[in-house]
């Protein structure tokens, strides 16, 4: 009965190979149909290509019986020696004709004459019903050419891509025999090594060759030939193996380990055999993080392992079909469709920035604006190639400078934590290598090698320097340039090269005297030399400055971690999960937004107004130059980015000029005064500055919407025009709808 | 009896009486031997398991095992039913061999089943009066299964013990016939028996030499001594558990397991051959043999019933009265105040010490534990005492406590089931990893001083160290302990990645100034002796002649009683740390913490199940008590 299924099933795959067709479009945008695998299996004739790559998905649309791809996952090892005889038979003649002649070809050939010559003669000599004649070449499978001598290609089978993935801890016994999609890490490689699959015998008396299939991993040789052939010769056989004439496959073994995220608390991760076979070899290093589909087989047992039948032990490993490596960089991070649907409604839920805020090391209290300030850092502004080559860093640095215990590097784990590429270092680096690269002397080859330190390894990434004033001298130098060109420049022991630092920095400093003394300038209390300094875009201090009201809300938190042993839950949304935030920001990282020409002016207006303060100002809290004018327009851009716009807006501007102004709000003894003041009045004071900038009489509900939505609520928007209308500082326009708009130069007159 | 006896027979019974395949339900064995159990005069019948009796046990008998869950390994399938020839059904459950043979697999007659293994290590640095009574029952648990056959078996326990002594001189034991008077089933050839014992044995005693003495102590450093010898950084009276359905069990939990004692001697065999490398291996292969050790390094057991050691188990039932509360509690200071030279403030912190426990983890911290640091200041007795070397006789240089460590240790381990003390020099940091990591070779976890079963106490004894150069070892080392004391959490390293694991021990710091650890470590007490203080000898004597059982009960009840703090205390304890915070800024974060478990576990100490101002007032004098010793060095007043 299951006989006759299989022979249904590869009729049906038959037709699936020779029928299946892919959309395609052509040059001129034409929609053209291609026979898929009919086009790989000519390959395959070619010569071109040694894999036949079924994709479970192409069958599952193809297939008239649905229930066809189930029962492949579920006895995978079954249905690949289907379909590769399937394949055989669909196997169509090469189109080209001067394929170059292998050694295989050769051998074939002169075993196909060879075959024929004795046939040839068995029937001169009258004894047709011999081995090898025509009637009975099936009856012996040691005397036939095996199919798998012949294939000059594997069959690879891709699973579902809506076929659930299972945890490692999850795969047990009802998954053997079937396809398995699973994740972990690779810990143990062994050598590529040569899998006997056939092996072929010379009869030394009769010249007859004699095949063996091997499916294990070790195979018991035979002694003797068949007794046809035996009979032939008088009943004496030798048989040698012929090294050359068998067939051999490139394999490998491979440890697999759990991934660290999905081991359940209080167990130690479990770890898995694989096997790679063919072209599949060499795909997997130690330390990789991957994706693996196979099949779950047990090791059938022979030779030594007679041991494990003594336990009534059944060893299982997996044998891989497809290898995919996790991606790490946000670039090459592809959002699964729930991860989408959620960013989604966060949007629509709105006040994403400060919940994404918040979400960054939840179980440190307070520092909302520092968070913000973190997170615009993860996400980054645009990277700019001008014509002339010069290059503009996207990349935003911070610095948190603060009085010892005030969470600075717990800031900068968790960043570190939740990127997806990050170091985390310390000023004084733990290893020689230092920040940037040394050039090291390799001790088994005794050659100079080159390696990269924590900046070159966080490429692409964000590298964080706590302890970042206690850096060695050499480094402190070298950090200039990767801060500011982003790549690091090497002549050491001969080798002079350039290596690239395309990363964010995120340093944690103490102030010069341990604590932040407010009698001093700040130029004193920040022992960083000001050429460093200019390269942070934002410089965060943050003050423990005694408030009764921050310390109270501390012993709050303290004693509800001592009361139910938990934080307590943060006021607002729920903090997202670490995924969820990376998914965010990946997402947020593909846009790139421009300045566009109407902000310019503004944006002139506003650093005109800074560097009139600070010239203003006694004792300068900040240096304001050029840098700090990209900087602005660097956090703008991140901003808009949290909000998946293409362009820069007003409303970004402002805040990431607010975000300045709060960096350094801690110097200043009024500090909580402005998180004091309640939203309504900021939305005013807003509004006002705004019209001092812009000389604007008139706006609109969406010009509003524009340049405050990102802070504030709409709600408290409303508020705020209707208060200041009833008293006469603006007139509302269409205040019946649910978007009023206000008429200052009405007020003013 | 014939349930002990002959389990197997029971299970296939029950088996045969359902008469049809299982597929994985578990056909009442559970309960049929739970309800067996539960009568005490058959529960007393069931040999335990140890490292003594493990040799005088027939094979595939029932019996009971001890010990804390060292590792998890890979699942592992097996036949678990099979057809026979004349179509009924057998079941392989509970054990590693069959007497009848097994058909082909791919005949469709087999049903794969899964079991998960379990190494089942001794608890490590338990104390010697939790230890002793169980060694003793184990002793006589073995008069149940023997005592039918006295003779033989005597006969048998006599030869065994001339065995453990020749072993005790590393010399290969001729093991396999006394085997034989006490087995019942074994498949196996006399010849097959003797190499395996032989191996087992010289790589047991191999461990011995190396660890010395105090149960799990050292065994790691048998590494250097044995290294290929299968399963050589094991302690002895390992076992392997084989636990058939999901009941959740945890990496360091202290388990009791009920089941089928299970000797192979083949596996002995195999590893022999793999050792003289006969064959090309394959992973595989080197993979299944890493985790079937020899039977004689770690027995197999086939899980029945298994029970997790919960904390809070056995001393919750009984509430103590308030007067005998009163009274241990004097007594233990006492006691405490003793061995440390008359100080009863620090007896106090070391009371408050000996309760401390991990009721809460955040994902940042752990709440419910104190870290102590204890400071001998120069020049004082204390330092004196704590510069002296210990006089107790030690195996290694690195095992060397100093004086004043090693009386604080063996006070600590007369009051708590657990006491952990580790000499805090630089040789000892150097030697070897503290934190357990996983060996890619065996597959296995090599286990380091830092796992630890839940409640065990720390010491650290710092007053050992001196000047030197760390290795990156050493540094690794500093870095475990202190996750340890500040989060109390082990990184377990994977190579690949490093897994936190939850630890639950209390760490007292013993050091001469200020400590290595310091910023860990967040109670610094500066000791003010006015006695002479007691040395290891003398704490021994005194905790001996002390009646110590009615303290260690207490302790016991009042490190697991349940404890609030009720809503009327709030708004008066958040002014009370706000208002600290607001005189003093150096209390921060961390004091809050610490003054909040101080608290807590003042008022367990007194019984008390939550807090009260009283409680509050009393540990606030006991903290400015600290705060003014600490200011006022002892040189000044000396």
């Amino acid at each position: 009965m299951a006989g006759l299924d299989f022979r249904g099933d590869r009729v049906a795959l038959e037709d699936f190979l020779d029928n299946y067709q892919v959309v395609e479009q052509d040059d001129s945008g034409k929609a053209i149909f291609k026979p898929k695998y009919m086009a790989q299996l000519q390959e395959i004739a070619n010569r071109q290509r040694t894999t036949l790559e079924v994709s479970l998905d192409d069958l599952e649309e193809y297939s008239k019986d649905p229930e066809l791809v189930t029962r492949l996952e579920r006895n995978t090892q079954q249905y690949l020696a289907l379909l590769a005889e399937a394949a055989d038979n669909k196997m169509p003649a090469p189109s080209e004709d001067d394929l170059p002649e292998d050694v295989f070809d050769v051998l074939l050939d002169q075993r196909k004459r060879a075959q024929e010559l004795t046939r040839a003669q068995m029937e001169v000599e009258g004894r047709a019903g011999g081995p090898g004649a025509p009637g009975t070449e099936g009856g012996d499978p040691h005397f036939a050419l095996p199919p798998s001598l012949l294939r000059r290609y594997e069959v690879l089978i891709t699973p579902r891509s809506k076929a659930p993935r299972r945890k490692l801890r999850d795969i047990s016994a009802d998954c053997i025999g079937s396809l398995v999609t699973f994740r972990g890490i690779v810990t143990q490689v062994s050598d590529v090594r040569p899998l006997l699959t056939v092996a072929t015998y010379l009869d030394d008396q009769t010249g007859f060759e004699i095949y063996q299939e091997v499916t294990g991993k070790s195979f018991n040789p035979l002694q003797e030939a068949p007794e046809e052939v035996k009979k032939m010769n008088g009943g004496k056989s030798e048989l040698f193996m012929q090294v050359r004439g068998s067939k051999f496959v490139k394999y490998q073994e491979c440890k697999i380990q759990e991934s660290p995220d999905e081991v359940p608390q209080g167990s130690t991760p479990r770890t898995l055999m694989v096997h790679l076979r063919g072209s599949l070899t060499r795909s997997l290093k130690a330390g990789d993080s991957v994706t693996l589909s196979g099949i779950f087989l047990p090791e059938p047992y022979t030779g030594a392992r007679a041991m494990l039948r003594a336990s009534l032990l059944t060893a299982t490993y997996m044998e891989v079909m497809t290898v995919r490596q996790n991606k790490q960089s946000y670039q090459e991070m592809a959002l699964s469709e729930e991860q989408r649907a959620a960013i989604e409604r966060m949007t629509e839920e709105g006040d994403i920035y400060s919940r994404l805020a918040s979400s960054i090391a939840p179980e440190i209290y307070g520092h909302e604006d520092v968070k913000k300030a973190l997170l615009l850092a993860m996400v980054g502004g645009v990277t700019k190639v001008l014509p002339d080559g010069m290059k503009l860093r996207g990349d935003i640095h911070a610095c948190l400078m603060g009085d010892p215990g005030v969470a600075k590097s717990q800031l900068l784990r968790y960043v570190a934590h939740i990127s997806p590429r990050a170091v985390y270092t310390t000023g004084k680096g733990s290893s020689g290598v230092g920040l940037t690269a040394a050039v090291m002397k390799d001790p088994t080859t005794n050659e100079m090698v080159l390696e990269g330190g924590a900046l070159v390894m966080a490429d692409k990434g964000i590298c964080c320097i706590d302890e970042f004033d206690k850096m060695e001298e050499g480094d402190r130098t070298a950090i200039h340039e990767v801060m500011e060109q982003q790549t690091v420049s090497i002549a050491k022991a001969g080798i002079t090269t350039t290596l690239n630092t395309r990363t964010t920095v995120l340093a944690a400093a103490n102030p010069a005297f341990g604590r932040y003394d407010v009698r001093r300038s700040p130029a004193e209390n920040i022992n960083l030399p000001a050429a460093l300094l200019s390269r942070f875009d934002i410089l965060w201090l943050i003050l423990d400055r005694p408030s009764m009201e921050q310390d109270l809300s501390l012993a709050q938190h303290v004693l509800t971690v001592h009361r139910e042993g938990r934080p307590p839950p943060p006021t607002g949304a729920a903090p997202l999960a670490p995924e969820m935030l990376r998914a965010y920001i990946a997402a947020a990282k593909q846009h790139e937004p421009f300045v566009p020409e109407s902000l310019t002016d503004y944006v002139a207006a506003v650093y005109a107004e800074m560097r009139a303060e600070e010239a203003a100002a006694d004792v300068p809290h900040s240096y304001t130059t050029a840098r700090t004018l990209l900087s602005i327009l660097r956090l703008s851009q991140a901003l808009a980015r949290l909000r998946f716009a293409d362009s820069v807006e007003q409303s970004d501007v402002d805040e990431s000029l607010r975000l300045m102004k709060m960096s350094k709000a801690s110097l200043y003894d009024d500090a909580g005064a402005e998180r004091a003041v309640d939203p309504i009045s900021q939305v005013f004071s807003r509004i006002r500055q705004h019209a001092e900038r812009t000389k604007r009489d008139h706006y609109s509900w969406a010009d509003l919407l524009d340049f405050l939505g990102t802070s504030f609520k709409p709600e408290q928007i409303r508020q705020c025009l209707v208060d200041y209308a009833s008293i006469n500082v603006w007139q509302l326009t269409a205040a019946d709808s649910d978007a009023p708009g206000i008429d200052l130069a009405v007020a003013a007159a | 009896m014939e349930a002990v006896r002959q389990p197997l027979s029971l299970v296939r019974e029950l088996y045969a009486a359902r008469g049809a395949p299982a597929d994985g339900d578990d056909f009442g064995v559970k309960d049929r031997f739970s309800e067996l159990l539960a009568d005490p005069a058959m529960a007393a019948q069931v040999p335990v398991l140890t490292e003594d009796t493990a040799d005088l046990l027939p094979n595939q008998c029932l019996v009971r095992f001890r010990g804390m869950v060292g590792d998890m390994l890979n699942p592992e399938y097996y036949v678990g039913e099979l057809q026979r020839a004349d179509g009924t059904w057998a079941t392989a459950k509970y054990a590693d061999q069959l007497d009848e043979a097994v058909p082909r697999q791919d005949a469709g007659s087999t049903r794969i089943a899964e079991r998960r293994p379990l190494l089942l290590v001794p608890v490590p640095a338990e104390s010697a009066w939790a230890v002793a009574p169980r060694a003793e029952a184990a002793r006589a648990s073995l008069t149940g299964i023997t005592g039918s056959e006295a003779a033989a078996a005597s006969a048998g326990a006599g030869k065994r013990q001339r065995d453990a002594g020749a072993r005790e001189a590393a010399a290969p034991a001729p093991a396999g016939p006394a085997e034989e008077d006490v087995s019942m089933s074994m498949m196996v050839s006399d010849a097959t028996g003797q190499t395996t014992a032989d191996d087992g044995d010289s790589a047991a005693a191999r461990a011995r030499q190396a660890g010395g003495p105090p149960p799990a102590a050292g065994p790691q450093e048998a590494s250097s001594a044995g290294a290929a010898a299968p399963g050589a950084d094991l302690p002895g009276g390992c076992c392997m558990a084989y636990v058939y359905d999901d009941q959740e069990v945890k990496l360091n939990d202290v388990v009791e397991v009920v089941g089928v004692l299970s000797r192979v001697p083949e596996l002995a065999a195999a590893h022999m051959r793999q050792q003289e490398g006969g064959q090309p291996s394959s992973m595989l292969l080197d993979d299944i043999l890493a985790s079937h050790l020899p039977t004689s390094k770690a027995p197999r057991l086939h899980a029945i019933l298994l029970s997790v050691e919960r904390e809070s188990g056995a001393a919750a039932g009984m509430p103590l009265a308030a007067a005998d509360v009163a009274q241990a509690r004097t007594r233990t200071l006492g006691f405490l105040s003793q061995v440390l030279g008359g100080d009863n403030l620090a007896a106090e912190y070391l009371l408050l010490q000996l309760l401390g426990r991990v009721h809460h983890r955040t994902a940042e911290s752990a709440v419910g534990t104190l870290a102590l640091n204890l400071v001998a200041e120069p020049n004082s007795p204390a330092a004196a005492a704590a510069q002296q070397l210990s006089a107790q006789p030690v195996q290694q240089a690195q095992q060397q406590l100093s004086a004043l460590g090693a009386a604080l240790a063996a006070a600590l381990a007369a009051l708590a089931p657990r006491c952990l003390a580790l000499p805090l020099s630089v040789g000892a940091l150097n030697a070897r990893p503290w934190w357990p990591r996983r060996d890619q070779n065996s597959q296995r976890l090599v286990s380091g001083p830092l796992q630890l079963a839940a409640n065990t106490q720390l010491v650290l004894d710092e007053a050992v160290l001196a000047a030197g150069t760390l290795n990156e070892v050493g540094l690794r080392n500093l870095g475990a302990l202190h996750t340890l004391v500040t989060r109390q959490r082990v990184g377990y390293d994977f190579e690949y990645f490093s897994l936190d694991q939850p630890a639950d021990a209390p760490v007292t710091v013993l050091s001469l100034g200020r400590s290595l650890l310091k910023d860990a470590v967040g109670l610094a007490l500066p000791l003010r002796p006015t006695a002479p203080l007691a040395d290891a000898a003398a704490v021994q004597a005194a905790a001996t002649s002390a009646d110590l059982p009615p303290l260690r009960a207490y302790l016991a009840a009042a490190r697991s009683a349940d404890f609030a703090i009720g809503p009327d205390m709030e708004a008066f304890l958040q002014q009370e740390l706000a208002g600290a915070r607001q005189k003093n800024r150096d209390i921060n974060e961390r004091t809050f913490h610490t003054w909040m478990n101080l608290a807590r576990l003042l008022a367990l100490s007194h019984g008390e199940a939550a807090l009260t101002r009283e409680r509050w007032q009393a540990m606030r004098a006991m903290e400015e008590a600290r705060a003014a010793r600490l200011a006022a060095p002892h040189a000044v007043r000396a």
